[in-house]
């Protein structure tokens, strides 16, 4: 027997809470959810027999579903995957040992989704070094027709490429961050996982701002037609719940 | 063209998903979070994202 723990919220924005529908859930998942308590906040739980948690995309996804159906009622702090503790003491002592933080970071949360901007593009578009560029750029010392000549050019022009590529980066960068600034300082720059993503950010703001930021997106496609703009959410706010609990 | 869209969306947004999932949010230290089988799943998710943009470049093309 084990407990997998979904999200810790605050127990009077979940008894005061009337949306939330656990019986809905419930029914729609499969998944029997039910809450432990310590103080003012709460644990959303379920229990299971085994004492390992399966890892495959549908019951990956299940999980996120049930965050994301208590995220639209509920200021939580998600858990990740693999959350699993062995007894409800274990829930009460992780909700005690780490009381002021959980209740500290709530408090940041409250009222607030997490949306996701990327900008993505071919890495060709907007730094491709042309064939005059390439002749300007190779040193003289490189230049030639040899076979081990041609794998230094391309070597050379590759490493030029990269470099290019992150200097474009880092300037879009610096004026995205000026500008997301103006409807937000809750801000996190993620390292793009693949080339072809040029920016990756995550942003908490207010719910009702969210006109606001729809506002600004369209604002940035219009100023940078080069790249598609691809914005998520609202998300439980994973990024900026990151927290490490004993 | 919508399905194409829509599915390019549904293919990010998974991705988006299993990111989040896996790896953010309140972690019980000590948990073993990440198995092959995860790196696997992300790993996955990262090729889908790569073609979705290529077909999103060659769309962009067309327009």
């Amino acid at each position: 027997m084990s407990i997998i723990i979904y999200a810790i919220a605050e127990l009077y924005d979940l008894q005061s809470n009337k949306t939330l529908d656990f019986e809905a859930i419930n029914s729609d998942s499969n998944i029997e959810l039910e809450t432990i308590q310590f103080d003012n906040l709460t644990a959303i739980v379920s229990r299971q027999d085994k004492n390992d948690i399966s890892i495959n995309k549908e019951d990956v996804l299940t999980y996120s579903k049930i965050i994301e159906n208590i995220a639209q009622n509920l200021t939580i702090l998600p858990m990740r995957y693999n959350s699993l503790v062995a007894s409800d003491n274990e829930v009460i002592n992780i909700l005690t040992k780490n009381y002021s933080s959980f209740n500290d970071a709530i408090k940041t949360l409250y009222n607030k989704d997490e949306y996701s901007i990327r900008f993505l593009s071919s890495y060709k578009n907007s730094t491709d070094i042309t064939i005059k560029e390439k002749n300007e750029l190779v040193p003289d010392i490189l230049k030639g027709d040899s076979s081990s000549k041609i794998y230094l050019i391309n070597k050379y022009m590759h490493h030029k490429q990269e470099e290019l590529h992150t200097q474009y980066q880092k300037e879009t960068q610096e004026k995205i961050k000026s500008e997301v600034e103006k409807i937000t300082t809750q801000v996190i720059f993620k390292k793009p996982l693949t080339e072809a993503i040029i920016i990756d950010l995550v942003l908490l703001i207010e719910k009702e701002r969210k006109n606001e930021l729809l506002q600004f997106v369209s604002d940035l496609q219009s100023i940078y037609p080069q790249h598609n703009i691809l914005l998520t959410g609202p998300w439980p706010p994973y990024n900026f719940a990151q927290i490490k609990v004993e | 063209m919508q399905d194409d869209l829509y599915e390019i969306n549904k293919e990010i947004t998974i991705l988006d998903i299993l990111d989040r999932v896996l790896t953010k949010g309140v972690v019980i230290t000590g948990d073993i979070v990440i198995s092959v089988a995860d790196i696997d799943l992300i790993y996955l998710g990262l090729r889908v994202l790569l073609s979705s943009v290529e077909t999103m470049e060659k769309m962009k093309t067309k327009i």
